[in-house]
């Protein structure tokens, strides 16, 4: 294949990735993106998967042995998470994890958390372990 | 979003995949969100200059690299000064240097298997 041949071909794929760079960007006007946000954020505030997760981090903190804990899955038929509203949930699951004998047992629990909204940032409201 | 998908009618589905995937998002750190893409995006164009300069004067393939790696730190400058839309990284940065120096590499190897051919 010819230099000139070469160019060509490497001028049409300049050509290319800039107009992809392009038209990849974000089109939305200010308003738009305001809503986007908007929306996000009350989906990540009523998002029951991350509630979920979050509360076993709270759990976690009330075990004698955080590394020995084993939760269950978001699908498994133990485990409720109800939206109340205003960002927060309410989780009731169960974990198992050691004792301070070292014996594995099951505790169940119920955390009441909240999310602070348009952030990562989770609230424990009230934090049951029964069982420990 | 992208108007690129909106043209070809994909909007639909990319925003289908995005939804998938924003379970995720949150756990993701910025750089793997924002930089990665901009990295990948000149890794993919120096691997396909590597394709066409691989029986050639592979070094001047780095020239075309270069060019595009201009324009991306061009368009960053442009954003760090107010004069285009968008949000100044030096994390987009670092993934554009990165990624033009790994094409570079491939370029000036000798070794025809760096250019996957």
């Amino acid at each position: 294949m010819s230099d000139i041949r070469k160019h060509i071909q490497s001028l049409g794929l300049l050509v290319i990735f800039v107009a992809l760079a392009f038209g990849s960007s974000d089109s939305r006007t200010a308003e738009q993106m305001a809503q986007d946000q908007e929306q996000k954020a009350q989906r990540q505030c009523e998002d029951k998967i991350t509630a979920f997760v979050m509360s076993q981090e709270f759990v976690k903190k009330q075990l004698k042995a955080p590394a020995s804990a084993d939760f269950p899955r978001f699908t498994n038929e133990d485990v409720r998470v109800n939206y109340l509203g205003e960002c927060t949930h309410d989780v009731v699951a169960y974990v198992d994890a050691q004792n301070s004998f070292g014996a594995k047992i099951r505790s169940n629990y119920h955390v009441k958390l909240q999310n602070q909204r348009g952030t990562d940032t989770w609230t424990a409201i009230e934090v049951q372990i029964v069982g420990r | 979003m992208f108007r690129w998908f909106d043209a070809v009618a994909l909007n639909p589905t990319v925003l289908y995949l995005r939804d998938i995937g924003s379970g995720y998002r949150s756990r993701l750190p910025d750089l793997i969100l924002f930089s990665l893409p901009n990295g990948l995006w000149l890794l993919s164009y120096s691997l396909l200059l590597c394709f066409v300069w691989r029986d050639g004067a592979r070094r001047v393939g780095i020239v075309w690299v270069c060019t595009l790696y201009a324009l991306a730190i061009g368009s960053e400058c442009l954003q760090f000064a107010g004069l285009l839309r968008g949000t100044f990284d030096w994390a987009d940065v670092a993934a554009y240097t990165a990624s033009g120096m790994v094409g570079a590499i491939l370029l000036n190897s000798k070794r025809k298997l760096s250019c996957l051919t």
